[in-house]
């Protein structure tokens, strides 16, 4: 299946019936997921109506870093079987996470300042998140810094490894170090501790989330695609 | 001269150390700038010692690592322009050797003596003897870490058209555990705890960067030779 698929033109193929569905369910999860979260779900015993930032903050935060952490398989992929493909799915997954960690830490200090009385902490869960922004914007800086854009690569794909060992960093940060963020609620050894009534909204806006950035990664691996079929054009009229 | 591996090893030392000499205008901007951040931050911060002796020790910290960061992704740039580097890589010694060496010898002639200026800087900034020590040793054993940092930031970025906006980004994060352990070691000599835990935590990161760093660092020079 992935060898299938590793072919370009294939692949174009084979996301082109399916591509469009994928943007009207990430549209629907979306839609449903707001209307859920803003309207049809409890107030929180301490936090009262701030807890509604809850269903876009961590969605934004569990993307950035598996979006993160797909940018390395695609990178020790590329690394050691050289298929072009696998950088070119690095490549466009990149400014998706940059935007979503952004917002993930955007949304946390909205959510922080009446929580916890100010914007910004820099404890473990917060500087790690902003040390990930960081790796998005040294992975996209590197991999534009050449003359020849396939130049940066290479460069950009060891870096993309590099930077992995951040993702434990973040997901574990709030079990090894006492910090004002809370600990984790939903993936834990015994089961998810938040209520049945607020996971019900967050999973379905993870969902829509998942098929959105799956969608968006798909228009830039075409938009790329098309770039460099433009750019081999150029080359072969000299 | 016969050609063995103590030879070749005087030869890239001897060849490195001139080199640095010859470019010891970057080693003077360097101290010029340390100079001007340590003048500068009791004049913005304010002159009042209570002030001061709660930051003075990140002032020193600072002024160090600010002013090593310009020259760390320097380390193979020129080697790359002459052409210096591709003899390294087909030379029968192994590049990642050559690279060790090579950090080595920065770490040893640029790095280390500007620890000379770290107890004069803190008695500038009235911090107490005990620190002064514990900073010294802390630079000491970081700086060696934070040059294998360079290497693999200065290695990826060969052959960038501006490498200078990207290293930063590139070195801060990877640095980020010797800060932190090279906090708390400070922190522990403060606040009269015993200090080695978070000095062993430095001396391992630092180790384990001596392992990864040259591996990288060789893998990311190949890619830019075979460009």
């Amino acid at each position: 299946m992935i060898n299938y698929l590793a072919n370009p033109n294939r692949f174009l193929n084979f996301i082109k019936p399916i591509e469009f569905s994928i943007g009207v369910f990430s549209f629907l999860f979306i839609f449903i997921g707001l209307y859920l979260s803003l309207f049809n779900s409890p107030e929180d015993y301490q936090q009262g109506d701030t807890v509604r930032i809850m269903y876009i903050h961590v969605p934004f935060a569990w993307f950035a870093s598996f979006l993160y952490l797909s940018i390395s398989i695609a990178s020790i992929f590329f690394l050691i079987w050289r298929h072009p493909f696998a950088d070119i799915i690095a490549r466009s997954v990149a400014p998706l996470g940059l935007i979503f960690s952004i917002l993930t830490i955007l949304t946390g200090s909205l959510w922080g300042k009446p929580m916890w009385g100010t914007w910004w902490v820099w404890d473990a869960r917060l500087t790690s998140m902003l040390i990930l922004c960081i790796f998005y914007f040294a992975y996209i800086g590197i991999s534009n810094a050449f003359p020849r854009k396939i130049d940066g690569s290479k460069p950009a794909a060891i870096l993309a490894i590099v930077g992995m060992v951040n993702l434990p960093i973040i997901k574990f940060s709030v079990d090894w170090w006492n910090t004002l963020h809370q600990p984790a609620s939903i993936i834990r050894f015994d089961g998810p501790s938040i209520n049945q009534e607020m996971l019900l909204p967050l999973v379905i806006m993870l969902l829509g989330f998942l098929f959105m950035s799956i969608f968006i990664i798909l228009i830039n691996i075409k938009t790329n695609l098309i770039y460099k079929k433009y750019q081999s054009e150029i080359l072969k009229l000299g | 001269m016969k050609i063995n591996f103590k030879n070749i090893l005087i030869a890239l030392i001897e060849k490195e150390f001139k080199s640095y000499l010859r470019s010891i205008n970057n080693f003077m901007n360097m101290i010029v700038f340390m100079i001007a951040i340590i003048i500068l931050f009791p004049l913005t911060v304010g002159p009042s010692e209570e002030k001061l002796t709660l930051v003075s020790n990140a002032i020193v910290w600072i002024a160090l690592i600010v002013s090593i960061i310009p020259t760390l992704d320097k380390i193979y740039i020129s080697d790359f322009k002459n052409g210096w580097l591709e003899q390294y890589y087909y030379s029968p010694l192994l590049l990642e050797i050559i690279i060790l060496i090579k950090c080595f010898v920065f770490w040893f002639f640029l790095i280390i003596p500007l620890t000379i200026f770290i107890p004069i800087f803190s008695i500038l900034l009235n911090i107490p003897f005990l620190i002064i020590f514990w900073n010294i040793i802390i630079f000491a054993i970081g700086s060696l870490g934070f040059c294998l940092i360079g290497s693999i930031c200065s290695s990826l970025t060969l052959g960038t058209k501006s490498n200078n906006l990207i290293s930063p980004l590139l070195i801060l994060p990877l640095a980020i555990p010797i800060f932190i352990f090279g906090n708390g070691v400070v922190e522990a000599v403060k606040s009269n705890y015993d200090p080695l835990p978070n000095l062993y935590l430095l001396i391992t990161v630092c180790l384990i960067l001596l392992i990864i760093s040259p591996l990288i660092s060789a893998y990311s020079i190949k890619i830019a030779l075979t460009k």
